[in-house]
């Protein structure tokens, strides 16, 4: 009787079938509104999706296949003009596509978790990281974007900048580049280059392996919250973020990244994001050249929001995780000491010498502290503020 | 907290692309090394005087590169003398006119980045042999965002005469 019944709910189970072609970023924005409509509603749709991008959905449990053309399946092409709202109203980009689901299909969905819904397999998460795979070291590593796509140039920082970062950090942060070929970035140097030599799959598992990441509003923003951390890493994982002033901080940014933004800040950003386009027409036909798209304030070839930050602000950010990161490895160390023989995690962090087991300290391109480091923990967060040695 | 040198010099400028060449073009000059100039994107740079902004930028870097090349070369030579104090003047000047043109390259580049423009050099043992160029403003098409199309139909077809559909050929069954 019971399994007659679920026949039935399934039979009355909606098909949907979900669209959208915008950009990466969008689309794991999407994930989340999907899971969270199978969270809200269960048992009442079986969703499928077509959109760009389509390797953000592998692995996810909320898809079924389903033929477009199939007269049962509910077509939905969604939006997220809540964007217009977002200057005046205490709203993030994941409500961007569940109100517009919301509105369109009658239902009230909410927003379950303060991430897209990026699922790994067992097998990529096994893999070793791309960067182990190339070089053979698998020591920790951020990723780097330095610069995005030639339809939003306003969120482009200047490459000297972020080589500034790179270069301060050298020896201490390994960095990793990325970016989609035929878009904007350009080479950095002292970092491993992997622009334009990974697919979407393998860049999650890149972000996957990462300590942190650090980028413009992009993709690899929503990708540092979305993909879950490694076993024994910190769950959520260090992101900062140039941002400037195009979009409102409570819209775009994530409550553990270090979102750098110049929002009421500047006339042009005072009461919101500008959601303008380009710093400077490209002359590419584009209707983003358009006036009305163009930023109003440039200053050195720079968004006045972008050129107020500069490389030493956000190097400050970074050492903020590093602070965070030494007091995690300080606290969970002297947690260690009541089990010291008691797990892996603690031996692997202090090997016996002699063991040939290579110490290294801190975060960055080590990732722990000298053993002899953690005979007191407050020593130990005086000694290692803001340091990555 | 000191930060690189070149950062601190070398602000974006955000002038507006200019519609002259910065620099004479070398290959019309009488000692011009055609190996010391760089090809573009694996082919030979266009031709003098452009009117096409890319090109014009294009040339702008192939006379830099190649300014540095032969610079370089002259560097190169110069350290192949046994060391004395009139090559250490020789080096110390080379290398001074290498520093100019380095900040010419540094200037175009800022210059350009807002517009998108990459020229990323390639090099083989020390001399910049192709330039691989990026122009915000090229490849447009491929940019595009896919854009689904979705149609839809209607379409009626009276119901055959029922006696047909029963496979009667029109006489009725009374």
């Amino acid at each position: 009787m019971q399994a007659k019944s679920e026949l039935n709910a399934t039979f009355e189970m909606q098909k949907l079938m979900l669209l959208n072609n915008q950009s990466p970023g969008d689309i794991v924005m999407l994930t989340a509104a999907v899971r969270d409509l199978h969270r809200c509603c269960p048992n009442r749709f079986i969703t499928d999706v077509r959109t760009t991008c389509m390797p953000l959905w592998e692995n996810s449990p909320y898809l079924t296949p389903l033929e477009i053309t199939d007269r049962e399946v509910k077509i939905v092409d969604c939006r997220y003009p809540l964007f217009r709202e977002s200057n005046h109203l205490p709203v993030h980009f994941l409500n961007g596509f569940i109100d517009d689901l919301n509105d369109k299909l009658g239902l009230e969905i909410k927003v379950t978790q303060f991430k897209g819904d990026i699922h790994l397999s067992n097998e990529e998460k096994t893999l070793p990281s791309l960067v182990q795979q190339l070089t053979g070291d698998d020591s920790p590593y951020w990723i780097i974007a330095a610069g995005g796509k030639f339809d939003i140039t306003i969120k482009w920082w200047h490459f000297r900048r972020w080589q500034a970062i790179v270069d301060h950090f050298r020896d201490r942060i390994k960095f990793v580049q990325v970016g989609e070929a035929g878009h904007y970035h350009p080479p950095l140097k002292g970092v491993i280059d992997l622009r334009g030599k990974t697919t979407l799959r393998e860049l999650i598992r890149l972000v996957y392996h990462a300590q942190g990441v650090l980028c413009p509003v992009t993709l690899l923003m929503h990708l540092a919250a979305a993909v879950e951390t490694k076993p024994g890493a910190p769950r959520s994982r260090p992101c900062v973020v140039v941002a400037g002033g195009r979009e409102a901080p409570h819209w775009a940014s994530y409550p553990t990244h270090q979102f750098i933004h110049t929002v009421g800040a500047l006339p042009c950003c005072a009461e919101g994001g500008c959601w303008k386009m380009r710093t400077v027409p490209l002359g590419d036909g584009d209707d983003r050249d358009g006036q009305k798209n163009l930023c109003v304030d440039v200053e050195n070839g720079l968004p006045r929001c972008m050129d107020m930050i500069t490389p030493e602000s956000v190097i400050q950010r970074i050492d903020f995780f590093g602070f965070r990161r030494n007091c995690e490895i300080a606290s969970r160390s002297c947690d260690d000491r009541s089990r010291w023989n008691g797990g892996q995690e603690a031996v692997d962090r202090h090997p016996e010498p002699g063991s040939g087991q290579k110490i290294s300290p801190g975060i960055g391109i080590s990732g722990k502290p000298e053993p002899g480091e953690i005979e007191n923990c407050t020593t130990t967060l005086t000694k290692k503020e803001n340091s990555y040695d | 907290m000191s930060l690189p040198d070149a950062y601190q010099k070398h602000e974006p400028t955000g002038n507006p692309v200019p519609h002259e060449l910065r620099f004479v073009d070398p290959r019309s000059e009488a000692d011009f090394d055609p190996n010391r100039y760089p090809t573009a994107d694996g082919t030979a740079a266009p031709a003098s005087a452009p009117k096409d902004r890319n090109e014009r930028i294009t040339l702008e870097f192939c006379t830099v590169y190649y300014q540095l090349n032969r610079l370089y070369a002259r560097l190169m030579e110069t350290r192949s003398h046994a060391e004395n104090p009139e090559r250490s003047v020789k080096e110390r000047a080379v290398m001074q006119e290498i520093e100019n043109y380095l900040r010419s390259r540094d200037e175009l580049e800022d210059s350009y980045a807002p517009y998108g423009v990459i020229a990323e050099a390639m090099t083989q043992e020390g001399f910049t042999v192709d330039i691989k160029f990026t122009f915000g403003n090229r490849d447009v098409a491929s940019r595009r965002q896919t854009r689904f199309v979705s149609s839809s139909a209607l379409l009626i077809f009276p119901k055959p005469p029922r006696s047909v559909s029963n496979g009667n050929k029109g006489t009725h069954a009374s």
